[in-house]
């Protein structure tokens, strides 16, 4: 059994739990690769943010908003006289996690986070367009449940294309668990517990891997095969944040869209 | 739950359908014999689409615009921004944009329509002009190097705004039009900045031009800087936030914003029986945005042009 040594919470009963029942089911009845329900929603003219956008990866919520691109002013970073800077922020609820953990804005997690947020999107948006100026995409975390830095780059992506920001492409992301010799797409808290996680960004129509990141080790030569799942995953990613985006401008066009359109 | 959007009102299949959608990375066409245009990029001899919205073609000029965007700005633009800074020969105002909007002390006009060059005890007085906070409205005159846009205020249309209210909308959801500034018959003015800013103020009984150009006046243009708290009756103020609740409302339901659909919600609102604070409730807001749609006063859709 090639189990990774991450060191896995006492909830997630290794070794005793079936991640992948004989049927090919897991424990929600998904397949192994099957993503979790993918909600998302353009929130347009929220009369405070340039754009704002709701993900619901499962049971993991992100809301992201958009400002900019705006001057820096009020800023603790420097501005850069060629291109825009991006800048994310990212706040976490403190029952987020399950059991209360208050986290300050210098957490280490949602640093590193907020950070690779950034680096998704320095290379992907066309910052030259907007000199002199920075984009802020603040991302707020209602509820986790697995895969959080996948849903904060799905939510960032949908925020900056509702806020008009010119960008290459979408990044898309979604988890592979590698869990007791089995790999499972998008993972849930559960089974990302018993095993490692790779998260992956990917740029469809650019077909390039944006971000990989993975939480423990794994076996070297399984590592394509993950990768593949992952990208599967991120398409089907594309295919629901595409859908939606088109959707949303059908209603647009129509006179039914705005955020608070349905109320 | 919060992202469900309810069914009650579906929009037609055929919506937009003369317009070609796009989203980031949909390839539009060869590059070669096309310009690319705003919302584009060039990837391996291909125009790509950079943002989400409708194509625009004119001639080989190829350019995607976004539904939802920052304004641009176009010289002769009519505007309302906000000052936020003062500086040493410029105010520098909020236009919604994604720089700053400059203002400068040449470029306004001084009280009485004086004609002179402006001296440093002009600038030592700017705050007797405009000082932060102030609303204006003015024109969008030039574009520096480095994108932000230079304005003016040298015509008596432009200046100050008093006695009224901003509502801010998306700006895509505002159109140029031949007029901006637009006097409703019930006695309330409105500016339609082409930057999402509009203004709903009084229409008082000196219109913009009375004194045109009479030495001595300290009038500098502007809508209701004159008028006092007491022209303001509460029927007027009440027929004022009618308004802007129409524009609100114009700018959830991401209706055009402009002086016919804004008549027509505040007709229908009366007409309903609404007060101005019952129109924006959900079921009422339905309503009305349902019949605006029905009414055809929104014209030819954004979307089709």
């Amino acid at each position: 059994m090639a189990r990774a040594s991450a060191t896995a919470p006492s909830s997630a009963r290794p070794g005793r739990h079936e991640f992948l029942s004989p049927e090919g089911l897991r424990a929600d009845g998904r397949r192994q690769a099957e993503i979790r329900r993918f909600i998302c929603k353009l929130e347009t003219t929220d009369g405070r943010a340039d754009g704002a956008a709701f993900v619901a990866q499962g049971n993991t919520h992100v809301a992201a908003a958009v400002h900019g691109p705006q001057d820096p002013s009020g800023s603790t970073r420097k501005m850069a006289h060629d291109r825009a800077i991006i800048v994310c922020e990212l706040a976490m609820a403190p029952f987020a996690m399950g059991e209360w953990n208050p986290r300050g804005p210098s957490d280490r997690m949602l640093t590193e986070i907020a950070a690779m947020v950034e680096a998704v999107f320095e290379p992907l948006v066309l910052t030259h367009l907007y000199p002199g100026s920075q984009i802020v995409i603040q991302l707020r975390v209602a509820q986790v449940d697995g895969g959080l830095r996948c849903a904060c780059v799905n939510a960032a992506t949908l925020a900056l294309i509702d806020a008009g920001v010119a960008m290459r492409d979408y990044a898309c992301a979604c988890t592979v668990g590698h869990v007791q010799g089995t790999l499972l797409l998008d993972v849930s808290a559960v089974e990302d517990g018993a095993g490692a996680e790779l998260s992956v960004a990917y740029l469809p129509k650019v077909q390039r891997i944006a971000l990989t990141h993975l939480s423990a080790a794994i076996p070297a030569d399984e590592l394509g095969e993950m990768l593949d799942l992952a990208i599967g995953g991120c398409k089907q990613v594309y295919d629901a944040l595409d859908g939606h985006v088109r959707e949303h401008m059908r209603l647009v066009a129509a006179g039914y869209g705005g955020s608070n359109a349905g109320f | 739950m919060l992202w469900v959007r309810p069914p009650a009102t579906p929009a037609p299949p055929h919506a937009g359908a003369r317009a070609t959608w796009v989203t980031p990375g949909e390839e539009l066409c060869e590059e070669v014999g096309f310009l690319r245009g705003h919302g584009t990029y060039v990837k391996d001899g291909m125009l790509v689409a950079a943002v989400a919205g409708v194509v625009e073609r004119v001639n080989k000029l190829v350019s995607v615009r976004p539904y939802n965007a920052r304004y641009g700005g176009e010289v002769g633009d009519v505007v309302v921004c906000r000052v936020v800074d003062v500086g040493a020969k410029r105010w520098k105002v909020d236009v919604n944009a994604r720089q700053k909007g400059v203002l400068l002390l040449s470029s306004i006009n001084l009280p009485g329509g004086e004609q002179r060059r402006r001296t440093a005890e002009d600038q030592l007085n700017m705050r007797q002009f405009y000082v932060e906070h102030d609303v204006l409205s003015a024109e969008v005159q030039t574009f520096f190097a480095d994108g932000a846009m230079s304005l003016h205020t040298r015509s008596l249309k432009y200046g100050k705004l008093g006695c009224g209210t901003l509502v801010t909308v998306a700006p895509s959801l505002v159109r140029r039009a031949k007029q901006h500034f637009h006097t409703f018959d019930f006695g309330v003015a409105t500016i339609f900045g082409m930057n999402g800013f509009i203004w709903v103020g009084i229409a008082t009984a000196l219109s913009p031009k009375a004194d045109a150009m009479d030495v001595g006046s300290t009038r500098d243009g502007g809508i209701g800087e004159e008028a006092q708290e007491s022209d303001a009756s509460f029927h007027v103020r009440e027929r004022t936030c009618r308004v802007c609740n129409a524009i609100v409302l114009l700018d959830r339901f991401f209706m055009p914003v402009a002086a016919a659909p804004v008549h027509a919600l505040y007709e229908k609102s009366i007409e309903a029986g609404m007060s101005p604070w019952d129109m924006l409730l959900p079921e009422n807001a339905i309503l009305l945005a349902d019949g605006l749609r029905a009414s055809g006063v929104l014209g030819v859709r954004v979307a089709d042009e």
